[in-house]
């Protein structure tokens, strides 16, 4: 599991989420990712168009994450899950709480929403 | 079928996972099918792993057999006593609200497989029956 960051601009980040994302990967990146997803005072988008694979410990932090992000006043949007990062996430009605779009037009278009 | 210990760390956790995917591959299974096997052992592992009381060594084991329409999988742990089926799933969503995100391990497990049966063996170890489909 591994994930980079990347300014879109003054307001916002994306995060690139690329590999698992289980119970073995979680707690390697759980920091830092927190940190990048939550950087002060900026909205961010998560990628997921590389993520493989989604567990429960998994959507626990990307739950964790954006949960300092809105606290903050800004929002969170994923884009791009492949289908069975998608079913996951719908299973656990996580789409429901963080909005969950197809491409990253959609996902910064969402935060302006 | 494929039987197979389970270590109850991230590395032998990973280099079982690793075969089991090999062995459903070999099968022909769909990535979807690899995809929920997976997910059952992960959650189910890290259960054991967090909440797992053991008094005696810490095992587990694995066994699948996989028919073409879905896989059997059995698991057995020698934690102690936990029925997978007596658990209630989180009576609300994940929220951004609230911090109380346990049980979404479980509830998913269950959304993902069907859990066909539990016994306490004799000799003190867990045994849960999935069965994953391919729909």
């Amino acid at each position: 599991m591994r994930f980079e960051l990347v300014e879109l601009g003054p307001t916002a980040n994306k995060v690139v989420l690329v590999g698992r994302l289980d119970s073995v990967t979680v707690g390697n990146v759980e920091t830092p990712l927190t940190a990048a997803v939550a950087a002060t005072g900026r909205n961010a988008v998560l990628d997921l168009t590389g993520l493989e694979f989604l567990s429960s410990l998994g959507i626990r932090l990307l739950l964790s994450a954006a949960r300092v992000v809105t606290r903050r006043g800004g929002k969170v949007v994923l884009f791009g899950a492949q289908p069975m990062v998608r079913e996951v996430l719908s299973a656990m009605a996580l789409d429901e709480v963080l909005p969950l779009v197809d491409t990253e037009e959609q996902a910064v278009a969402r935060l302006g929403a | 079928m494929l039987t197979l210990d389970i270590p109850l760390e991230p590395e032998g956790l990973e280099a079982a996972q690793a075969r089991i995917e090999a062995f459903l591959e070999q099968g022909g299974a769909s990535e979807r099918v690899r995809y929920k096997v997976r997910l059952i052992l992960d959650e189910m592992i890290a259960n054991l792993q967090l909440h797992g009381r053991f008094d005696a060594d810490r095992l587990a084991r694995a066994r699948l057999r996989w028919d073409g329409a879905g896989v059997q999988l059995r698991l057995e742990d020698t934690a102690a006593p936990f029925d997978p089926r007596a658990t209630a799933d989180p009576r609300s969503p994940p929220s951004l609200d609230d911090d109380r995100v346990g049980g979404l391990g479980l509830s998913l497990v269950r959304k993902m497989a069907e859990i066909r049966g539990y016994s306490r063996l004799a000799e003190g170890w867990n045994q849960t029956e999935f069965f994953v489909s391919d729909s």
